[in-house]
């Protein structure tokens, strides 16, 4: 086993976070390796520094915070869902209602596209027609 | 808090009484503000996203089944408020505009939040206490440097103090990919500050 796969062990050895054979495993470990000492003791010397202890708030901010949160909780009780319920219905209704609203609207356009689509044909049609008095005056004028 | 009694005051938030419900929010306001201040970096938005967390368990509470504890419960509803915001602040949609830097004492006013320039000890010495308060300012910006992970397992375990199996549970990741996260956010901060010579 590397000095580096021993790192994540190392860093839960840290913390105590490790299991008794772990614990036992990095101690044996620690003994006989000295960069991976040295790793070690720099970490545990580094995290007493004061930089990394908790940072103390005022008083007043955790309780103007608590109030905050408090005065915007919603009510949860079943009064709470009675009311809900009196407006569910008519909302879902309104919902359904404009929903199949617009399914007919789409529905109407749908219908109008073959018309259009004929008013194209009767265009090019046309055009067709155009072509063929044009290509029977070229042929005229070959002659 | 002890468990029996923070069980009791669930039960009755559960059932919506708010005064059990803030005495939960006064055992975990700290630690869930602390971890959001830590991963943003901003004490308005840290304010905020604090105060939507607790919003957010208020309304999950009903279903919150005790599978895991309250803590890496609340943690989870933290962890993804965070993410949220930060996937929101790198498209440039965040909903809290970040209006100062986070040493912005005008900003910082406006929401009494004491920057952390003194340490636990309200006694300690002034010339320790400004030291401390810079070493606090380069860790945070090294911190602002590690991985998204990596910061957020050093930080729940550093700060937050959870167990590696509590930040597993509320990563949703294994046990022993956390020790690695942790294990490279060791190894970065220390490379960000100056190399082995130097603390952390």
């Amino acid at each position: 086993m590397s000095c580096e796969s021993w790192g994540p062990l190392l860093a839960a050895e840290i913390y105590g976070d490790n299991s008794e054979a772990d614990h036992r495993a990095v101690t044996e470990h620690l003994a006989a390796c000295a960069p991976c000492r040295a790793q070690f003791e720099s970490w545990r010397t580094a995290l007493a520094q004061p930089g990394l202890m908790p940072a103390s708030v005022e008083e007043s901010f955790w309780i103007r915070q608590k109030a905050s949160i408090l005065a915007r909780l919603p009510e949860r009780s079943a009064e709470g869902s009675r009311v809900r319920g009196r407006w569910l219905a008519p909302v879902l209704a309104m919902g359904l209602a404009v929903t199949a609203g617009w399914g007919l609207h789409r529905q109407s356009v749908r219908r109008d596209l073959p018309i259009a689509q004929n008013m194209d044909m009767l265009q090019n049609m046309d055009m067709l027609e155009h072509l063929d008095v044009l290509e029977a005056m070229d042929q005229t004028e070959a002659q | 808090m002890e468990p029996v009694e923070e069980q009791r005051w669930i039960e009755r938030a559960r059932e919506g009484e708010a005064a059990a419900f803030g005495s939960i929010i006064t055992a975990y306001q700290r630690k869930v503000f602390n971890f959001i201040m830590g991963m943003t970096r901003d004490p308005v938005v840290a304010d905020e996203l604090t105060q939507e967390v607790f919003l957010k368990a208020w309304k999950a509470l009903p279903r919150f089944r005790g599978e895991s504890g309250f803590q890496t419960w609340l943690f989870q509803i933290a962890l993804n408020a965070t993410r949220s915001w930060g996937r929101w602040k790198k498209i440039g949609l965040a909903r809290f505009v970040s209006l100062s830097e986070p040493t912005d004492r005008d900003q910082d006013d406006k929401i009494g939040y004491a920057p952390p320039l003194t340490d636990a000890h309200p006694d300690a010495d002034p010339s320790r206490q400004t030291e401390s308060a810079a070493l606090r300012e380069r860790l945070s910006r090294a911190m602002d440097r590690l991985p998204p992970r990596e910061k957020e397992v050093f930080h729940l375990r550093h700060y937050e103090d959870l167990s590696l199996k509590e930040i597993a549970q509320l990563m949703g990741i294994a046990e022993g990919s956390v020790k690695a996260h942790l294990f490279h956010a060791l190894e970065k901060m220390r490379d960000f500050l100056g190399g082995p010579s130097h603390v952390l």
